[in-house]
């Protein structure tokens, strides 16, 4: 079922079970870009169920000027970063480290079924700042156009490929150290 | 050193190696709609959205409150009259009567109150104490104002 029927059962009143039928078609999706985001599932699926209830609230005022999905996409990274900053802000005044700052961390993480070089890179990518984060994940993982990230992150082209240029410069130190290759 | 340059081209590294908990995308939809229908409603919303800024203000009015009771813990001593000295005071300045002086004489120290006379020729030390000994405080009274 496409976006435009969905919303169109929606308008005719079936407010669940447009929502469901919603929720059903992008939470995965949804799931997994946030699961490059953040640190762990259990932080994941609370920011998606935030995401999920955001949406719901604000669908009577869903414009149709943007994708449902890129319009969900944008509440998503938005509540994402919010977290990050909120947690990175917390970390500082309690002189805490980070969570799965280095690799041992995210082995023994038990939703984590990859190898080394994948849990370096994803040390690699814990480090950087919230919002460089966020333009790296879409960018390296998800391979999104830039003029597709602007409608999520807001800025403009050129700000967005600053950002993942330092980003991909900092992560590519980061493993090359690691590796120790000359 | 090419290589090194491209470590991050390596098409294993943009494979997801995360996994979820069986049965966690079926279970998702139910905890939302528990979350939309059940308890968390509205007012609950805007008490999660404000609950910082009440606390503040909560903690704020505590340490005003604690800060005014210490204050005036602190000034109570200097007003009070129930202190051997604001009451001798009172008395030399007759805005005590004898029956105040009665009920509150276990508070005064007859020996310092009469030391105040000067009465060298009859009030000793000795004499104080066998007077503070033998008599009543309204006999102390009328024996010091005949005198």
């Amino acid at each position: 079922m496409d976006d435009k029927e969905i919303l169109d059962i929606y308008k005719e009143g079936k407010k669940d079970y447009a929502f469901n039928l919603i929720t059903r078609k992008y939470s995965e999706r949804l799931y997994w870009h946030l699961r490059k985001l953040l640190n762990s599932h259990e932080d994941t699926n609370d920011i998606l169920q935030d995401t999920l209830i955001k949406v719901w609230h604000n669908l009577p005022n869903y414009r149709e000027d943007a994708k449902l999905y890129t319009w969900m996409y944008r509440i998503a990274t938005n509540e994402a970063l919010t977290f990050l900053k909120r947690q990175q802000l917390k970390n500082r005044l309690l002189f805490k480290k980070i969570d799965n700052e280095n690799t041992d961390d995210i082995i023994a993480d038990p939703n984590f079924s990859g190898d080394k070089a994948q849990a370096d890179l994803q040390v690699a990518i814990n480090a950087l700042p919230p919002k460089q984060k966020a333009v790296f994940c879409l960018r390296y993982f998800d391979e999104m156009k830039y003029d597709n990230m602007v409608e999520i992150m807001g800025g403009t082209t050129g700000s967005l490929k600053a950002s993942y240029y330092h980003a991909y410069n900092k992560v590519k130190d980061h493993l090359l150290k690691v590796t120790n290759y000359e | 050193m090419k290589q090194n340059n491209n470590i991050l081209e390596n098409q294993h590294l943009r494979e997801n190696p995360y996994i979820v908990p069986v049965g966690y995308f079926s279970q998702l939809e139910n905890e939302v709609n528990a979350k939309i229908h059940g308890k968390a409603s509205l007012p609950s919303r805007i008490w999660m959205k404000s609950k910082s800024v009440v606390i503040l203000a909560c903690s704020f009015i505590l340490l005003w409150g604690l800060g005014y009771g210490i204050f005036s813990l602190a000034n109570l001593g200097n007003k009070s009259i129930a202190t051997e000295s604001g009451l001798l005071a009172l008395i030399d300045e007759g805005y005590l009567s004898s029956s105040f002086i009665e009920d509150y004489y276990d508070e005064i120290n007859l020996s310092e109150y009469l030391s105040r006379f000067e009465k060298n020729d009859v009030l000793n030390d000795n004499t104080a104490n066998e007077i503070e000994e033998s008599l009543t405080s309204n006999e102390i009274l009328e024996y010091l104002y005949n005198e």
